[in-house]
């Protein structure tokens, strides 16, 4: 049985977080496929194909690799939006603890086997917002890099 | 880095308001105000409160009384049975057993791994991490194992009810 039933279960909010993310990944013009991982409905994360050409940019295809964590409502939500392409250009948006930045919003890019870190303020902390402002993002991030 | 309506705009080209609406109520993890939604969902209150009215009388959603003004969350409910429903559209009896068994290695995969028999007695080792690192692989564990659980408990859901389910649904078995 739920342990949950009747009021707020973080698990019951992963899962739908997750739910409400793939959907939206699937409207992105970016986007090409969206899969669930372990399981396609049981997922614990979300992988979706990103083609830059869909949109006119001349760039590799890559991943974008996306994880949603609730806890106790009094904890912040943790999240990772992480991209990686076929030439090995690897970045991502993330909002959790670590050692590097200010906060829990960053920003890290891989450059010569590290990463670099800078802040960065996520406008909402809904997961379908957090979607499109994140792909805005990518398509920015992926022009520039070409 | 970081702009309060980066994408915005392209989001509100590829979706209509209730869509927007309904996603964003329907990916709370907190009761929240129809102004809250409508800034979230970038529509005005009054079409946040029309929809929000509209997805309450379809048991999306369901509205809690607070002090200052009504809010709204997922009705959990229904939530449960769309995952469900999801389940027995895309599995036989026989693959809802090995998806069963599959989650129930994965909860032992993470007992083994961390020496612990619950995700609360995993959350309380962050207290004793030494870096962010350490802590954010430790959430994310404990995160996991609550949803494996929680994907455990819909799965066992459909196998125990699945001769009546199938009935009810029509189907021939497979």
């Amino acid at each position: 049985m739920c342990a949950f039933d009747g009021g707020h279960d973080p698990r019951q909010a992963s899962h739908e977080a997750l739910r409400q993310i793939r959907e939206q990944l699937r409207r992105h013009p970016l986007i090409t496929g969206v899969e669930g991982l372990p399981h396609d409905t049981l997922h614990k994360e979300l992988r979706a194909d990103v083609d830059p050409s869909s949109i006119g940019v001349e760039a590799p295809r890559g991943t974008l690799t996306v994880r949603w964590f609730v806890s106790d409502p009094t904890d912040p939500v943790r999240f990772t939006f992480h991209y990686s392409d076929e030439s090995g250009f690897d970045c991502g948006w993330h909002h959790h603890e670590q050692d590097h930045v200010a906060g829990l919003g960053h920003y890290q890019q891989r450059t010569s086997g590290n990463y670099s870190y800078e802040e960065f303020q996520f406008g909402s902390k809904e997961p379908s917002r957090v979607v499109w402002e994140i792909l805005d993002e990518l398509q920015m991030v992926v022009t520039q890099e070409r | 880095m970081g702009n309060q309506s980066r994408g915005v705009e392209t989001w509100k080209n590829h979706t209509t308001a209730f869509d927007r609406v309904r996603s964003i109520v329907e990916g709370l993890d907190q009761a929240r105000t129809a102004q809250y939604i409508a800034e979230a969902a970038a529509v005005s209150e009054t079409t946040a409160h029309n929809h929000l009215k509209r997805l309450t009388g379809m048991d999306v959603i369901r509205t809690v009384a607070g002090e200052d003004a009504t809010r709204y969350e997922p009705d959990p409910l229904y939530t449960r049975f769309r995952t469900l429903r999801e389940l027995i559209n895309k599995h036989d009896h026989q693959e809802l057993l090995e998806l069963k068994a599959d989650l129930q290695q994965e909860i032992e995969d993470i007992e083994q791994q961390y020496g612990v028999d619950s995700p609360t007695a995993l959350r309380e080792q962050t207290t004793e991490t030494n870096t962010a690192a350490k802590t954010m692989e430790l959430v994310e564990a404990a995160s996991d194992w609550e949803l494996t659980r929680y994907h455990l408990s819909i799965v066992d859901d459909a196998i125990d009810n699945y001769t009546e389910y199938e009935a009810i649904d029509g189907r021939t078995p497979a």
